[in-house]
């Protein structure tokens, strides 16, 4: 029972996280504007992004679903930078998710808990 | 490897790559990949080889990074095609039209009923201009040779020769539409989008 519950979510991290990135993207922005290779970064340190040059076509999904919009500034060292800023549609978007990950978290946790407990 | 032509081949698979996307993104997120890459080599301070190769491989592989925009330009695709109002005007499509007047066309009114069939071939965007170029070409090459063959005999004063020829030659007019129907079928896959469509 156990091996075939193992077999079947191996690992659920990757699959997990390319759903939770958009949202972690737009609480970045919440408080302050950045460019994508800034929020590649920041995810990167965290482990949230493995594969860096996807985080591209997902800023290009939140300016075509009118989540965030940017501004072309001049950069001190080399070329313009496209800058992002969260849009009143993004932030609402992000508050409906705050409250679904609090509930989804602690019901895991109180899950994994559980087994924890089990377990000694 | 040349450090250098490794960024080159990697902008040039991922460009590749990018083919399926619209061509305004596909160069933009090509743009914006190279940026990624210059960015990151400033940040490092070298471009020596192993230095670019950290970076291509945290960025992952062009197939990867389009594989992710893909996805999202199907979600958009989706929303779009259920759109009301996005529903054909026509009971019949552009191309059955066209090729209704191409086949049954040619022969109930040779001549005019192949080019209102070309005509309205026209405005399909399911046809590629080749492809309808390619159709009015048939058409005209089919539908002239009878005349064509008629010339010599005509300058030969043989005026017999081309009522009696002319009874034979003739037939290719309608053909002509026939068989450029037939190539605007063959050369799409409209066969399947026209069965669908009535």
């Amino acid at each position: 029972m156990r091996r075939m519950v193992l077999g079947t979510a191996r690992n659920p991290i990757p699959e997990l996280s390319r759903g939770v990135v958009e949202h972690c993207v737009l609480a970045l922005l919440r408080e302050d504007e950045s460019y994508a290779f800034e929020l590649v970064r920041v995810l990167g340190s965290r482990g949230l992004v493995t594969s860096e040059g996807t985080i591209y076509p997902l800023l290009a999904r939140l300016r075509r679903d009118g989540l965030v919009s940017t501004t072309w500034r001049e950069s001190v060292t080399g070329p313009p930078r496209r800058y992002y800023q969260i849009t009143s549609a993004g932030r609402a978007v992000l508050d409906g998710f705050l409250g679904d990950w609090t509930d989804f978290r602690d019901a895991v946790d109180a899950i994994l808990a559980g087994a924890a407990e089990r377990e000694e | 490897m040349d450090p250098e032509a490794a960024i080159r081949d990697y902008l040039a698979a991922l460009d590749a790559a990018a083919a399926p996307l619209d061509l305004e993104r596909r160069a933009e997120l090509v743009a914006e990949i190279r940026e990624h890459i210059d960015l990151a080599l400033g940040e490092a301070g070298r471009r020596d080889e192993s230095t670019v190769r950290d970076v291509l491989e945290r960025l992952g592989s062009p197939g990867e990074i389009v594989a992710a925009e893909t996805g999202t330009m199907d979600a958009v695709g989706a929303e779009w095609s259920g759109r009301p109002g996005e529903v054909p005007r026509h009971a019949l499509s552009v191309e059955t039209r066209a090729l209704l007047w191409l086949t049954v066309g040619a022969v109930v009114l040779p001549f005019v009923g192949p080019v209102i069939g070309l005509w309205t071939a026209t405005a399909s965007d399911r046809w590629t201009v080749t492809q309808k170029r390619t159709a009015v070409l048939i058409f005209a090459v089919l539908a002239v040779m009878p005349f064509v063959l008629l010339v010599p005999a005509a300058i030969a004063g043989e005026f017999m020769w081309i009522i009696g020829s002319g009874g034979f030659a003739l037939p290719l007019v309608p053909l002509a539409g026939i068989v450029a129907a037939a190539y605007l079928v063959a050369s799409s896959s409209l066969v399947l989008t026209v069965s669908r469509k009535t």
